[in-house]
């Protein structure tokens, strides 16, 4: 791979960093409490002590918008761990050994893939009311589905490769091909997935909060922020700019990256062979 | 030594819709010491026998037998057995290694499963002079080296195991004629050392003729004896 082909995947490791340190850092680098309410200066534009200006009920958007990533970033990443293992773990198992255990997977998953994920995260948060375990249930439960197709289908090519068939005759045991020949050979397509499904995990939580569902007011959080500005976005563009931002660059760091590591893992697009 | 007895073999038509016989009561056996040549057109089923004999894939009807006693899939502790003693090299050298192991952990692999590290590691040295392979290999990945390379590897991590079979599936198919020609001696060195049955699959019958003791020909489904590798010589 040339150096110049990292330079996206470089840059969007850039941004990850400054936005996870200034998550870790906030209570550090934030100027003000992030909930504190100060109305003799509401909807204050951007100025020297508070750099990107107040909102309607004067909190300092800056501190607010260093601790908004916490909890959108923690949940997303968690919900996408739970996910990406539940779903590999069945699509591998399922991929190998295939028979009536694929059949009832495939069943499940086209039940869970055929409901609308949106409608269907909206439903399972408005029942279990919001907080942080309904929206980690919603979330697992409408994407772990991706995980186990995209991770069965890999198992299902794979496990008729050459190589496989080599280590069969070996007598190379069946948990000993999964475990460290099939999973690992998975990393390349696994690791784009969890890029890309954080990114829809952080959107997903973005949504349900904007529509009250998700993360709670006063919670600093930047789809909390985004709703909040509604109101007065078009007297105060500020407000809703810096949590647009930092949501547009969080998604934009996440894809960059998940695109170096599948190009980085795929150790059959080095090198050309001598045969 | 490695015998198949009447074994029968279809599979479903794409187009008919019913079922292609592929092996017809096919009888076939390896001796030590022995190579038998199995011919035959593309689609005709020659590593179909070989996957049977293998046991990748189960025959319709019929038995392999190994050392005179039927192989039992089930029978845990007897297929680990039947695995370290009949070994098997692939047609497609660029893809018989994980992509993922450098090769000498891949080769290693094979020591590691029967619990034979330590005299894999002492032996290692003999096996890569028998094979013609250099050490630095180990340290790279399949796609860093030549197919020549590959099927040497392929082979030494078979001979680790000590097998007393060895199914050669088009295993030089994909080389130039002088890597071809490097390989079957080897293969032939190691025959007259070790005494090991090969059963060479190929298409080419040059390559049959002058490696094997026995040429078979398998023709719509059914195993015809052909013309011996001796009065066949080029």
């Amino acid at each position: 791979m040339r150096k110049s082909q990292l330079i996206p995947g470089m840059f969007g490791i850039f941004i990850l960093t400054v936005i996870l340190l200034a998550s870790i850092l906030a209570p550090v680098l934030a100027p003000y409490e992030p909930n504190a309410i100060h109305m003799a200066g509401t909807l204050m534009p951007p100025c020297a002590s508070h750099i990107m200006g107040t909102d309607l009920l004067g909190r300092d958007i800056f501190s607010r918008i260093l601790y908004g990533g916490r909890s959108s970033i923690l949940l997303a990443l968690a919900a996408t761990i739970v996910s990406m293992l539940a779903g590999m773990t069945v699509g591998t198992f399922a991929g190998y050994y295939g028979g009536v255990f694929d059949d009832i997977v495939l069943i499940f998953m086209n039940v869970f893939q055929g409901l609308p994920g949106t409608s269907l995260m909206i439903a399972i948060a408005g029942i279990l009311g919001p907080s942080f375990e309904s929206l980690m249930i919603a979330l697992v439960l409408t994407s772990w589905t991706g995980f186990a197709r995209i991770v069965r289908t890999e198992t299902l090519r794979l496990k008729e490769e050459n190589f496989i068939q080599g280590l069969k005759c070996l007598g190379v045991s069946s948990q000993g091909i999964i475990w460290k020949h099939i999973v690992p050979n998975l990393k390349g397509n696994t690791m784009v997935l969890f890029a890309t499904r954080i990114g829809r995990s952080i959107l997903s939580i973005s949504g349900l909060s904007f529509l009250g569902l998700g993360i709670q007011p006063p919670d600093p959080d930047w789809s909390v922020m985004l709703n909040d500005a509604r109101m007065n976005f078009r007297s105060a563009p500020y407000l809703i700019m810096a949590p647009g931002i930092c949501l547009v660059l969080l998604l934009l760091g996440i894809n960059l990256v998940g695109d170096m590591l599948r190009d980085l893992t795929d150790n059959k697009t080095g090198e050309a062979g001598g045969y | 030594m490695l015998e198949m007895r009447n074994v029968c073999k279809s599979y479903p038509g794409k187009k008919t819709g019913g079922r292609i016989e592929v092996l017809n009561h096919i009888n076939l056996t390896l001796e030590q010491g022995k190579t038998v040549g199995l011919m035959g057109k593309s689609g005709s089923g020659k590593s179909t026998i070989a996957r049977i004999l293998l046991m990748l894939e189960p025959a319709d009807s019929g038995e392999v037998y190994f050392h005179g006693e039927m192989i039992d899939r089930k029978n845990k502790s007897q297929m680990k057995d039947f695995r370290r003693r009949v070994q098997y090299i692939s047609q497609h050298p660029e893809s018989f290694l994980d992509p993922n192991w450098r090769i000498g952990r891949s080769v290693m692999e094979a020591a590691k499963i029967y619990g034979k590290q330590e005299k894999a590691e002492w032996e290692l040295g003999i096996l890569l002079e028998q094979v013609k392979l250099n050490r630095a290999v180990f340290d790279r990945y399949p796609h860093q080296v030549s197919g020549g390379e590959i099927q040497r590897a392929a082979l030494l991590r078979a001979l680790i195991l000590e097998p007393e079979v060895v199914i050669l599936d088009e295993a030089t198919s994909m080389l130039d004629v002088s890597v071809q020609a490097q390989i079957l001696n080897i293969l032939k060195e190691i025959q007259q050392r070790k005494s090991i049955a090969y059963l060479l699959i190929s298409h080419d019958r040059g390559v049959v003729s002058w490696f094997t003791d026995h040429i078979k020909e398998l023709r719509s489904g059914r195993l015809l004896e052909s013309q011996s590798g001796e009065q066949n010589k080029f």
